[in-house]
């Protein structure tokens, strides 16, 4: 910098041609500042991932009661994050202070969560709130993007704001670490512009739905499961509502959760990101006037994608419709009959004491008493891992294969069965199946919690999967 | 003979274990009929069914209101998904 030069001009000049200048240098330092304060700020929440208490401390709790403060221009800084979709046609300065003024609830931070909060984080949505009750595990990490190996056991809603705060320390982020139900739902919902359902239950999909209509918020609902998804905004310009469509809820047993089922990780993160288009939409009014549709994706298909054209909303619809009987949120869960979460509930269909603990059937094992021991879990399972000497009839082909049982009781067709699963569920079932084809005199036995309880109590390095 | 194609999805793909299948259609298939075929092909969609959507040629058709299979329609059997 040469000082000496600009001394001796200014002092030559007069002062209302000097003090221009000097003031633009000011503001250019003073932007300067700002955006060395940001880097400086990054930089410390990459530091305190190796500190999650710090990092998750700071983060905003509660839903604010106080609206999103609205701003009328954007920041340099801003415009200089978000250029490439400013110079967008269609989009432009109006598109981009439509999303910094929304505020959006992405409920469920998982395989749909994951990929929706962090571009919606990106694009720069003005307020995002997470909702999710869960805590990071390893088998989340496949299709859950959002979160990483080191945050296992941490809160999901704390570690994806996070991540969407590293990403842009712009976004305000609001961690709703709770279970979302019907004493709570409603003024969260209230609080928000847009709701984004990624959640994993019929019970939170049916909630969400109920507390939009009654809210009066747009709700972009995505779901996957296996290689298939679906991707519908409810309750939007007339269109239909979640019940609309699916008036009746799915009988709990033939809901199948991705731990069950299984789900390749990219296609919830398809529909993610199909949701964070359709929620920006939305707050930009692009697209307003479309009819509803609902899109089907299917992974493996020669066709993956097609579009249901849906029709207006159902006049006789219990919550949306024109003399709705559901004017406040119910118990979702009783109306389901199926739990607010995605985990598997143990069944109990056989007493306790009529069946075997993994240490009983370990002594039996060792013992070498003769036995036969059936896994009746799928057999992409039972390739995964399976205990020595085990025969594999999954439980849906039981009936149709008694004689391959009958080929191992021995001479005296006396030898007891064993019957062995995942989780001691499905081998309950089983059981009441051999027994009612008496298929052996000795006794028919399951083994209570499974080859998951197998690993836990006997064999830590069995799998688990 | 003319066809109709019926589609799949999801939980209902599991049940009848296929994408699609082909029907042969004659006069005066109705909403309630193509179920009751359906049926007669997959029991194990029984339980699916009663809480599927419908689409007929990528269109919503309600289920409340008796509708007519036209030959080389394309029906979808859309239940719902939970999972994410």
């Amino acid at each position: 910098m040469n000082t000496s030069n600009s001394t001796h001009s200014s002092a030559k000049s007069d002062s209302s041609t000097s003090v221009e200048p000097l003031e633009q240098r000011v503001r250019r330092l003073e932007q300067e500042k700002v955006a060395l304060e940001q880097q400086i700020e990054a930089l410390r929440l990459e530091q305190a991932l190796w500190n999650r208490s710090t990092l998750a401390a700071d983060l905003p709790k509660e839903a604010p009661l106080d609206p999103l403060p609205k701003v009328e221009k954007l920041s340099n800084l801003e415009i200089a994050r978000y250029g490439r979709q400013l110079i967008l046609p269609n989009f432009g300065i109006q598109g981009q202070m439509d999303l910094r003024n929304c505020a959006m609830l992405v409920v469920g931070a998982g395989g749909l969560g994951a990929s929706c909060a962090l571009y919606l984080g990106g694009a720069g949505v003005g307020r995002l709130g997470i909702v999710d009750h869960d805590t990071v595990d390893i088998s989340n990490l496949h299709r859950q993007i959002i979160h990483n190996e080191s945050r296992q056991g941490m809160p999901k809603a704390e570690s994806a704001a996070i991540s969407v705060r590293m990403l842009n320390p712009l976004c305000q982020v609001i961690v709703h670490n709770l279970v979302l139900d019907s004493s709570n739902a409603q003024p969260i919902i209230n609080a928000y512009d847009i709701v984004i359902d990624a959640t994993d239950n019929a019970a939170t999909r049916y909630l969400l739905n109920d507390a939009c209509v009654l809210g009066g918020k747009p709700l972009v609902s995505g779901s996957a499961l296996r290689f298939d998804g679906q991707l519908t905004t409810y309750n939007y310009r007339g269109g239909p509502c979640y019940r609309c469509l699916f008036p009746t809820p799915p009988p709990a047993e033939t809901v199948t959760n991705c731990s069950d089922g299984g789900v390749l990780g990219v296609v919830p993160g398809t529909i993610g990101c199909l949701q964070a288009l359709e929620a920006i939409k939305i707050a930009t009014r692009m697209n307003e006037h479309d009819p509803p549709t609902m899109t089907l994706f299917s992974a493996n298909s020669s066709t993956m994608f097609r579009t249901i054209k849906l029709r207006k909303r159902k006049p006789d619809c219990i919550v949306c419709g024109d003399s709705p009987t559901i004017d406040k949120l119910i118990d979702y869960v009783q109306f389901c009959g199926s739990s607010a979460t995605d985990k598997t509930p143990d069944l109990f269909l056989i007493p306790f004491q009529e069946r075997l603990t993994c240490k009983a059937y370990k002594s039996i094992y060792d013992r070498r008493t003769p036995h036969v021991l059936l896994d009746v879990r799928e057999k992409v399972q039972f390739d995964i891992c399976s205990l020595p000497s085990s025969i594999n009839i999954p439980l849906k082909n039981l009936p149709e294969h008694i004689d391959e049982i009958k080929d191992q009781l021995g001479p005296q067709q006396d030898r007891p069965v064993y019957v062995v699963c995942r989780r001691g569920n499905d081998s309950q079932p089983a059981v009441k199946i051999l027994q009612e084809y008496g298929i052996t005199r000795g006794e028919i036995k399951d083994i209570v919690g499974g080859l998951e309880k197998w690993s836990d109590q006997i064999d830590p390095d069995f799998p688990k999967y | 003979m003319p066809h109709f194609t019926v589609l799949y999805f999801a939980s209902a793909k599991d049940a009848s274990k296929t994408d699609s299948d082909k029907f042969e259609w004659v006069e005066g298939i109705t909403s309630q009929d193509l179920s009751q075929l359906l049926l007669d092909r997959h029991p194990a969609l029984a339980t699916v069914l009663k809480t599927s959507m419908f689409a007929v040629n990528m269109e919503y058709m309600d289920q409340d209101q008796a509708w007519t299979v036209q030959p080389g329609d394309e029906i979808a059997i859309i239940p719902p998904v939970s999972g994410g």
